[in-house]
């Protein structure tokens, strides 16, 4: 028996969606592809990073209780009766004030032994690890589900496409599993000696001495001996003319709408960037009924060379390649290497409905620019399209871990800096470890293993027992070794795919900072006159000052003063130092001025 | 946006010049700005970037309201004069904003303290407007109900620090001031006879008529550098940045109370709500002041501190996020006045640092006197209450940071 629709209103026009939907999800599977108007220039915008993390896809929400003003419509459940609205990208006023986002969380201090930041691999099998270590243990996802990217899980009733998360957990992490069942919405669930707190994020972390104390933006404070952090990467999207056109999405966005919402993101997509992340979310959009026109990869083959050597030394890795070529071929989805896009244009509704495409060298410098250095190309294909996904690899998230001030590094193969940490998965900091693609981009099984390292020491560390003791490493030798290979062909990867972000696509006129409507001009105009760190960036021209602090435009800012001073974007600093992780209510920042006594 | 098409700054060390600038704040800058313009040879030193110190993490209000009557208010309004000159001149680029500011009171005890204050500053040619009731409320509606009355100041201003100093610097450049980016000034050298030289990180340059202590709050550590004994030392300030949002107020709100913290000298911190827009839409909610030297660690009890008590301003704040929070150093004397003038000891060397908590405000009228000082001229605004020789007439106990 399906379950009835949820019956609500965009701009006034009555609409319905599947239950368990997401604001995003409703509104792109009535057609509705453009929600925003950008405070400054008015431009519409949509969906981009589909996780929460680039506060693109604002919107407004009215209910019975009252109107919230730009909230991200990608992780807002939708109810029955909202009214959805264009949003104008400006927050609350006094009349206006919903109670809670999270009504169902209780405002109030947990207590644990280990905090276990970020519910993906490297979270779960922290947690799990902890756990068989003796120690209790709150893990905390800002996402609604657990499962984090990998395993992200579909929302109740809506059809997502992904295997469901309690199998997987019941063969890994069996004392998680039943857990997990409970935090089926957002929320508090748990077992003994665990609980789950979904649904917000950190807004704050702090350590003293043998405690760390987090303030999460529902108004829960979690108080813990030790902390693993393992909040993953956001996505790297690489501006081109036209990327801010609604339709426009990372992969990761199209990829979790699939696998959450069952949602897809466009019926003729082009899948484009750079680096291994294209393959499976081509596959399973197209395994999902959608035309993908090509995969494109700025790449040249020559260049993608020693990544057929590395997979040839990874068996598994080369498998896992072919199960998504197979899947490519078999639904006649073209794969192209060196090109990209060099803009999209918009159709009659403002959102996307042309990519064009050119060979990545004409971006390199070789092409013919016009005034406002936009590129003119005379190989130019172009693509009909509804949406276009693009990713040029992922960015560790380092906001918690400046906040504690771990120290950091540029592991080889990197090109941003991760949490640095030794083979049992400390940090420098005393009772902080962390795991997973925060302290470098290596993928899920890297993350697995080092999250099950990091449980355990972290439960040590809470019983004053030296982790290496006793039985050592709780996987054994081979684990270690495990993770020693899986590095080291994340390091060969990282090689391949690191010159892989073409700047020169990016005109005077593109927009770099999305939330705070700043064209490259204008950050070009600031390294003419002499800006030289992404700080004083910031400061001359408002990039990183929007909503999402930085998170999207900050790695752009990044590459684009490293390619202007010559040096590398870990040189000339970045933007991921925020005193407030996550946008937070100010009576929330009122009440948490501390643990309490 | 703003057009940042500034000329490119960063020259080689001259060999020398008549006066070196010390520090591209907002003091440095229109120093340097106002002392080019008249054809002097001037070369600005900054170790970091320009607005790498204070100037970029203060609100940019332009202040006449929490300024007492006597020297300080009288810079401040010649001061105020001079931007709002320079407002018209550099159009929206520095977004120069004749705002408003109004001063709230929570009780009548404060209300007849702020009215005796208001008389005065009335008094000195300062424009008040004493509000109350529904008066107040057309004025600030969203202004919480409790507060018992207010003043509005329509001269208080606001401008875009950083913006301002970039603007600055773009003057300075353009009439021939030359600007070392990445020079520390470290000492004078000796064994140089009949001359003055100053040493960098870049080398070493010779100094014809003075070296101008330009350094904000680490002005202390430069005139111990050269020989000198000034008592300026950082005092930290907290500020949140909130999202934009539809409409709290347009103008500058604070608690009366404010003025007090100024001058407070308590060894702890103090918090007094200040709450404003900027043209970008986000709100700044202020203001802490404490001596904890450098530490660059918010403290989430002061950011608490300041939510709860911007929310009892204005409660429609509560449900308002907050974006960010920065820490910024004020740089402050004992007395919280400026050090503008000669070194009483050490020749060739002049401060124009210390303004506390207003040094954006007090800035342009800063660098007139300056520019007085250098030509022999009386400046519009005396400057005795200013004498750097103050503090080491009357010695007060040096206001330093808890070890
Ligand atoms: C939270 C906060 C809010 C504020 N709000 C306001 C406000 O609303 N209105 C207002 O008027 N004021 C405000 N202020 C105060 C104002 O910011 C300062 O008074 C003012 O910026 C001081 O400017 P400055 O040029 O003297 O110092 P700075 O801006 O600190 O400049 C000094 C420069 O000198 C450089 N330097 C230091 N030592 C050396 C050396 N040895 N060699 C070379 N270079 C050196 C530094 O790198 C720095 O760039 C606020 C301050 C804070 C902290
Ligand atoms: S894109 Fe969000 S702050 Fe720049």
């Amino acid at each position: 028996m399906t379950p009835p629709d949820l019956a609500f209103t965009f701009d006034g026009r009555p609409l319905a969606a599947r239950p368990g939907a997401s604001v995003a999800s409703a509104l792109l599977a009535n057609g509705i592809r453009t929600w925003r108007h950008t405070r400054t220039l008015g431009e519409g915008r949509g969906l981009l990073c589909g996780i929460g993390s680039c506060f693109d896809c604002l919107v407004d929400v009215r209910t019975d209780t009252g109107t919230e003003r730009a909230v991200r419509a990608c992780v807002t459940s939708l109810q029955g009766g909202d009214a959805v609205s264009t949003s104008e990208s400006m927050g609350a006023s006094r009349t206006e004030v919903r109670a809670a986002v999270h009504a169902g969380m209780p405002a109030g201090v947990l207590r644990a032994d280990v905090l276990v930041v970020g519910g993906g691999p490297a979270g779960l099998a922290a947690a799990e690890g902890a756990i068989e270590g003796g120690v209790s243990v709150v893990l905390v996802d800002n996402a609604a589900r657990l499962g984090g990217q990998l395993m992200r899980q579909p929302s109740s009733d809506s059809g997502g496409s992904c295997p469901p998360l309690s199998p997987w957990l019941a063969a890994r992490h069996p004392r998680l599993a039943a857990a997990a069942e409970l935090a089926g919405a957002p929320g508090l669930a748990g077992a003994p000696g665990l609980t789950i707190a979904t649904g917000a994020g950190i807004w704050q972390l702090r350590a003293g001495k043998h405690c760390v104390v987090a303030w999460l933006e529902d108004g829960l404070m979690v108080e813990a001996t030790a902390v693993v952090l393992a909040p993953g990467a956001t996505e790297l999207v690489a501006p081109f003319p036209g990327w801010e056109l609604p339709g426009v999405v990372t992969a990761g966005a199209a990829q979790s709408l699939l696998k959450a919402h069952g949602q897809l993101i466009g019926r003729r997509v082009l899948v484009s960037g750079s680096g291994p992340f294209l393959f499976p979310v081509a596959a399973g959009l197209a395994d999902a009924g959608a035309k993908v026109v090509a995969v494109v990869e700025a790449l040249p083959a020559r260049g993608l060379a020693p990544m057929v050597a590395a997979l040839a030394r990874h068996r598994d890795k080369a498998t896992e390649a072919a199960t998504y070529a197979v899947a490519l071929v078999r639904r006649g989805v073209p794969v192209r290497t060196g090109l990209m896009v060099a803009r999209c244009e918009a159709g009659p509704d403002g959102a996307v409905s042309r990519a064009v495409v050119v060979p990545t060298g004409e971006a390199g410098g070789e092409g013919r620019r016009d005034a406002g250095r936009a590129l003119v190309s005379d190989r130019a294909r172009v693509y009909d399209v509804d949406a276009v996904c693009t990713s040029f690899g992922f960015v560790p998230r380092l906001e918690l871990a400046r906040q504690l001030g771990v120290a950091e590094e540029v592991r080889p193969g990197q090109t941003f800096a991760g949490i640095r940490c030794d083979e049992g998965q400390a940090t420098s900091l005393a009772g902080v470890f962390a795991a997973g693609e925060v302290t470098g981009i290596a993928g899920g099984e890297v993350a697995a293993l080092g999250g099950a390292v990091a449980g355990a020491a972290a439960a040590a560390y809470c019983l004053g027992r030296d982790p290496r003791g006793g039985e050592g490493d709780p996987r054994g030798a081979p684990a270690g070794r495990r993770v020693l290979r899986a590095r080291r062909f994340a390091e060969r990867v990282g090689l391949v795919y690191r010159t892989a972000v073409p700047l020169g696509v990016i005109g005077d006129g593109t927009v770099v900072c999305r939330c705070e409507d700043v064209r490259a001009g204008t950050v070009r105009a600031a390294l003419d006159a002499g800006a030289a760190s992404s700080r004083e960036v910031r400061n001359a021209t408002r990039c990183g000052m929007g909503y999402c602090q930085g998170r999207t435009c900050g790695p752009v800012v990044q590459l684009l003063l490293a390619e202007a001073l010559r040096t590398t974007p870990a040189a000339v600093g970045d933007l991921q130092k925020r005193p407030v992780a996550t946008p937070v209510r100010l009576e929330l920042v009122a009440r948490g001025a501390g643990p309490p006594a | 946006m703003t057009d940042l098409s500034a000329p490119a700054w960063g020259d080689e060390l001259p060999s020398g010049a008549d006066i070196v600038v010390v520090g591209a704040g907002i003091v440095g800058t229109a120093i340097a700005a106002r002392l080019a313009a008249t054809g002097a040879d001037v070369c600005l030193l900054e170790r970091a970037g320009p607005a790498a110190g204070s100037s970029s993490s203060g609100e940019g209000n332009l202040l006449l309201s929490d300024k007492l009557p006597g020297p300080e208010l009288d810079l401040a309004m010649r001061s105020l004069s001079l931007w709002h000159e320079l407002g018209d001149e550099a159009g929206a680029r520095i977004e120069l904003e004749r705002k408003g500011g109004l001063v709230a009171a929570w009780d009548a005890a404060q209300l007849s303290a702020l009215h005796a204050l208001a008389d005065r500053q009335e008094a000195a040619g300062v424009a008040v407007r004493r509000l109350e009731g529904v008066d107040l409320a057309d004025v600030e509606p969203q202004l919480s109900r409790h507060v018992a009355g207010a003043v509005f100041y329509e001269a208080d201003s606001q401008v875009q620090p950083v913006h301002a100093v970039a603007h600055q610097l773009e003057r300075a450049v353009a009439n021939g001031c030359r600007t070392v980016r990445g020079a520390e000034a470290l000492r004078w050298r000796s064994g140089v006879e009949g001359a003055a030289v100053l040493e960098t990180t870049c080398g070493s340059l010779r100094v014809g008529t003075a070296v101008v202590n330009a350094a904000g709050p680490w002005a202390g550590e430069l005139a111990a550098r050269l020989g000198s004994d000034l008592p300026v030392v950082p005092r930290r300030g907290h500020v949140l940045v909130t999202e934009p949002v539809v409409s709290v107020t347009a103008h500058k709100v604070y608690e009366a109370d404010y003025v007090g913290s100024i001058h407070d000298a308590g060894d702890g911190w103090q918090c007094s709500s200040v709450v404003e827009s900027t043209a970008s839409g986000t709100m700044l909610l202020g203001s802490s002041r404490e001596f904890v030297a450098w530490s660059a660690a918010p403290a989430p009890a002061i950011v608490a501190a300041i939510a709860e008590r911007a929310i009892a301003l204005f409660p429609g704040l509560a449900g308002v996020r907050l974006l960010r929070t920065y820490i910024g150093f004020r740089p402050a004397t004992p007395d919280r006045l400026p050090a503008i003038g000669w070194d009483a000891e050490i020749p060739h060397l002049l401060h124009a640092t210390g303004h506390e908590g207003a040094g954006i405000g007090l800035s342009l009228a800063t660098a007139e006197a300056v520019q007085c000082l250098f030509e022999r001229r009386t400046p519009p605004v005396g400057l005795e209450a200013f004498d750097p020789a103050r503090f080491s007439e009357a010695p007060e106990p040096t206001k330093t940071a808890p070890t």
